[in-house]
Formats: C-alpha cells, sequence, structure tokens
C-alpha cells in the first residue's frame, strides 16, 4: 500500500479516526515525577562521569595515577619476593 | 511539532533538561499510552510498558543523536518494550481475547450505557483490531492510527519498507474480513451484556 493508498482507503481512515486515550492521571503524574528524579540522579552522574572523561582527567591523569599506583604494587611484590628467598 | 522544535528538544533533553522532557511527555504520553493499550489489549499492562517506555527515554536522553526523530524513537522502544515484555511472560494471544476491554472507556467491563454512548462503528474497529494478530495489529496502529510513514514504520519494526507495505496489505485485509463478520470478533464481556 502506497501513502496515498493509506490516505484513501475507508478501513485506514476508520482506524485514523479511533480516539487516544490518556493514562491514569495519578499513574501520568507519577511516571513523570519518577523520570525527573531519574533525570536529575543522571544529571549528578553525568557531571561526574564528565569531569573524569575530560581531556586532562580522561586522557592524562587517569592513566599515570593507574602506572604509578601499578608500578608500586609491582615494586613491593618484588621486595617481598627477594626477602622470601634471603636477599 | 514541527522538526525545528523537535530538533531543540532533543537537544536540551540531551542536556538533561526536565522542561524538554515534559514537553515531550505530553506530546506523546496519549499516543504511546493508545499504542501499548491496544497491542496490549490490556490498560495495567499498557501503564507499565508506558512507563518502562519514558524510563528508557530517560536513561538514554543523553546519548541521543542530535537528529533523533522522536516519534519512531519512543515508538521503537514502546514496541520493543512490548515484545519484551510478552517473551517475558509468555503471554498467549488465544488467553489474551479474554481480556479485551473496551476503548476508551476506564471499566474494563462496560457497563450498557457505556456501550450505548459510544459510537457502534468505534466499538466495531476496536474489536475487530483487537481480535488481530499483535503483528498485523502493530503494523495498522503505526501506519493508519499513529500516521507514521510506512518508511518509518519499518525501521520501528526492523524490516524493510516492501515487507511492510506487505504486512500491511495483509493486516489490512485481515481487518476488513473482521469488520465484515463482527460477530466473530465480539469478546464473551459484550455478548453478555447484548443478550
Amino acid at each position: 500500500m502506497t501513502t496515498e493508498d493509506i490516505r484513501k482507503d475507508p478501513v485506514m481512515r476508520m482506524l485514523a479516526a479511533l480516539p487516544a486515550g490518556e493514562p491514569d492521571r495519578r499513574r501520568a503524574d507519577r511516571i513523570r515525577a519518577r523520570c525527573h528524579a531519574a533525570m536529575g540522579r543522571l544529571g549528578w552522574t553525568g557531571t561526574l562521569a564528565g569531569l573524569f572523561s575530560g581531556s586532562f582527567c580522561g586522557r592524562t591523569l587517569e592513566p599515570a595515577l593507574v602506572a604509578g599506583v601499578s608500578a608500586v604494587y609491582l615494586a613491593e611484590v618484588v621486595r617481598r619476593a627477594l626477602l622470601l628467598y634471603g636477599f | 511539532m514541527d522538526r525545528e522544535s523537535e530538533l531543540a528538544l532533543v537537544q536540551r533533553l540531551r542536556g538533561g533538561d526536565t522542561g524538554a522532557f515534559d514537553a515531550v511527555y505530553d506530546t506523546y504520553r496519549a499516543r504511546l499510552y493508545s499504542f501499548l493499550v491496544r497491542l496490549s489489549r490490556r490498560r495495567d499492562v499498557a501503564e507499565d510498558l508506558l512507563e518502562e517506555t519514558w524510563m528508557r527515554l530517560v536513561a538514554n536522553a543523553r546519548r541521543l543523536r542530535p537528529d533523533t526523530r522522536l516519534a519512531p524513537w519512543l515508538f521503537t522502544v514502546a514496541r520493543n518494550v512490548y515484545w519484551s515484555y510478552c517473551r517475558s511472560r509468555l503471554l498467549e494471544e488465544a488467553h489474551a481475547t479474554d481480556l479485551i476491554g473496551l476503548w476508551p472507556v476506564a471499566d474494563p467491563q462496560p457497563s450498557p450505557l457505556e456501550l450505548a454512548v459510544a459510537g457502534e462503528l468505534e466499538i466495531r474497529v476496536e474489536r475487530a483490531l483487537a481480535a488481530l494478530p499483535a503483528e498485523s495489529r502493530e503494523v495498522l496502529l503505526f501506519v493508519a492510527v499513529e500516521g507514521l510513514r510506512p518508511s518509518d514504520a519499518a525501521i520501528v519494526c526492523g524490516t524493510t519498507p516492501e515487507a511492510l507495505r506487505q504486512r500491511l496489505s495483509r493486516a489490512r485485509a485481515m481487518l476488513a474480513r473482521q469488520l465484515e463478520t463482527p460477530e466473530r470478533c465480539v469478546a464473551p464481556v459484550l455478548r453478555k451484556v447484548t443478550t
């Protein structure tokens, strides 16, 4: 069926004339409030995520921090291993 | 809603603007709800699915593409939410026909007065529509009731425009047959009221 067929077809026109309904008013308000609350929460986490995914933090500070902690951990593992074998 | 306003709303939604959410919610709430009621044939289920649809919009608002078209996006989510529900609950078509309620009255079992007031033709169309398989119902709802272009409806249904046109023609023929034989699609509730 083409768009023109759809527009002219009597069965389709009957369907197009069907009324829209509304959800229960209280439920609709509750959905709105819940979405607002979720948007508020996502705004907060989004801001934090944005902070850490920024050009300086995301590309420079974070890898440097991870590398530093890993280096300290590795040095400690080596030190303990040497102590264990009496060096 | 013109395209320019829609793009502006999408931009504001991406920024977490609750005012933009309200504007989208007020524009599409009734349409989505009507679609979900007619697809699921249950008001309580439709309200749950409606809530899930809006929550998904909120969860994905920041990831919306700047050129997102809201109607196809929302109807795609609503449709996916419905089919996920069917899979999770193993909703059976045969049992669901017992749960059909008259549209759009609030009481799932319409009173004789409501039946008299509601348009006879409208009731017949709703009943005939409800008697179709969900795959046929959804394509009629998208194109004829919600006014999506067949190409958009094809995207929403995850099919090609040509396949959608064929589905639409078949669904339309099934609906026409149902309308010619209304007694086949009358739910037990209605029979009880009228006899």
